[in-house]
């Protein structure tokens, strides 16, 4: 059992000490002994602990989710690129089998990880996958279904009833692309998007549910979707949005495959400025004030990355620069027009 | 080294070298290119990446210095965020995002050693191994960036901001 002495101890030597990094990393029976009791017998260092804590805790989830956007598939695209580069007599011989041992592999790992990553923030049964502003994630479910959640959203489901193939049911806050694998056993997929109710079989599309109002993008297959109770069968580049406040169900034909861009990197605007800017706000955590309010009904056609805010403001208001300026003052983007 | 545990290694330090890559610049495309360059030169030369003692530290040195060549080599202008105040720093976000944001405010120097540090758990004779530095500089840098991110946290508390969340 440890007996050192930390009242002396600053936040930042506190925070480098092994033994303490060790606790918030990796805590185990000794080391939480020893905490809990140190901080019983020295009540008056609990401010300068926690703290310490947090912001360990803090850092190490910033880098665990830049790393945990990897996706192992991306690793291996990167190498396949090397793979064609490689002088010819040392080209890497590969059995087909192998390929499918890895991507099992892979995936078990990415699942495992996230898993583990989220076990301390979940009840018993619910499993929770959230994304911060400007992130994304690449989920793949009991089922082998894959769901990219985009910036800012939050995937919950109960992983019970999927292993007991009771039901396969997943709620969703923010923006997210389902691919759903078909099952033998016909039980639906089925996802709760504010007040909007999706089943499928097998299929692909779109989800956003931001604001009391959710969205269905249809890319693939086919959906039913039940809202205030009407059932609604969806074709492939269907869109339906449903407003909670005002009760409206809109239904819509569009290019399916602009509202599932974002997923590989380029994210497709096509509203009034004014829902640009909300939808900008949504995703990376930034706010947006108009000076001028005439140009907020101004209609924006844009194609920008999905990752970067910086990319995206610049690729604005080049392609709009005679009637809109836009000026960045720490995290707030003002909105004015040109003088 | 044969050609399966060479795949084996790229995929297994990808999303390390990816992750610190971005702790130095946001050019991705950049950060791509280096890790694929340093592993075409890996097998070009027949090296043995398989008998190397600490093997992702001395991938993080290779990966680092071809990194920072490359972007010396090319002029990008990398836009970024200035420090928000934290007076007004937008309350819908909590505070380990806004730490985030801080994080990657902070010098590239003093953000590589908190990464290193405190995610990767390297000892600082390691970390100054990869970064090139001396011993105390690099203390020194770990130091005085757990002391900017504590002044941010700690006047968030002060006024009571934290509450609000």
């Amino acid at each position: 059992m440890k007996t050192e002495d930390y009242s002396d101890f600053s936040i930042e030597e506190l925070i480098d000490d092994s033994y303490f990094r060790c606790w918030v990393k990796e805590p185990n029976l000794e080391n939480e002994n020893f905490w809990k009791s140190y901080l019983l017998e020295h009540p008056h260092q609990e401010e300068k602990i926690l703290l310490a804590r947090n912001l360990l805790l803090s850092i190490q989830d910033h880098f665990g989710n830049e790393q945990n956007m990897i996706e192992p598939a991306q690793a291996k695209r990167s190498f396949q690129n090397i793979v064609k580069d490689l002088p010819p007599n040392h080209k890497l011989a590969r059995s087909k089998r192998k390929l499918i041992g890895w991507s099992v592999v892979a995936s078990s790992v990415l699942i495992l990880v996230i898993c583990l990553i989220f076990w301390e923030n979940i009840t018993p049964e619910q499993l929770v996958y959230t994304t911060g502003h400007g992130q994304r994630m690449e989920l793949i479910l009991p089922d082998s279904s894959t769901v990219q959640l985009n910036a800012n959203s939050k995937l919950t489901y109960d992983n019970d009833s999927w292993i007991t193939d009771e039901a396969r049911e997943v709620l969703i806050e923010g923006e997210a692309f389902f691919s759903v694998r078909k099952k033998q056993a016909v039980t639906k997929f089925i996802v709760h998007a504010g007040d909007l109710k999706i089943s499928v079989i097998g299929t692909e599309f779109n989800v956003r549910a931001r604001d009391e109002k959710a969205q269905v993008v249809l890319a693939e297959g086919k959906v039913e979707l039940t809202v205030a109770d009407q059932h609604i069968d969806m074709k492939p580049g269907d869109m339906i949005s449903y407003s909670n406040k005002q009760r409206i169900v809109e239904s819509k034909k569009v290019q399916a495959l602009d509202y599932a861009a974002w997923k590989d990197g380029i994210t497709v605007f096509n509203n009034s400025l004014l829902e640009v800017t909300k939808e900008l706000e949504a995703l990376f955590g930034v706010r947006f004030i108009f000076k001028d309010k005439s140009i907020m009904n101004r209609h924006i056609q844009l194609s920008a990355p999905t990752d970067d805010i910086n990319q995206v403001l610049e690729i604005l208001s080049l392609v709009y620069k005679d009637e809109i300026a836009i000026d960045k003052v720490d995290h707030e983007i003002f909105i004015n027009i040109p003088k | 080294m044969t050609p399966s545990s060479f795949e084996a290694i790229y995929i297994k330090y990808y999303a390390g070298l990816m992750t610190y890559g971005k702790v130095i610049t946001v050019n991705k495309q950049m950060i791509e290119d280096a890790i694929q360059e340093i592993f075409l030169d890996f097998w070009k030369n027949n090296h043995d990446l398989d008998s190397k003692h600490s093997l992702e530290n001395y991938l993080f040195v290779c990966f680092r210095n071809r990194l920072i060549k490359k972007l010396n080599s090319f002029k990008i202008v990398e836009l970024k965020f200035d420090i928000p105040d934290t007076k007004d720093t937008n309350p819908y976000l909590a505070l380990e995002e806004t730490l985030g944001i801080f994080i990657n405010q902070l010098p590239t120097h003093q953000k590589e050693v908190i990464y290193l540090r405190y995610y990767k758990d390297k000892s600082y004779q390691e970390i100054a191994d990869i970064l090139g530095i001396k011993y105390q500089v690099a203390r020194n840098f770990s130091y005085r960036g757990i002391k900017s991110l504590k002044d941010i946290v700690l006047s968030y508390k002060n006024e009571g901001l934290s509450k609000a969340l």
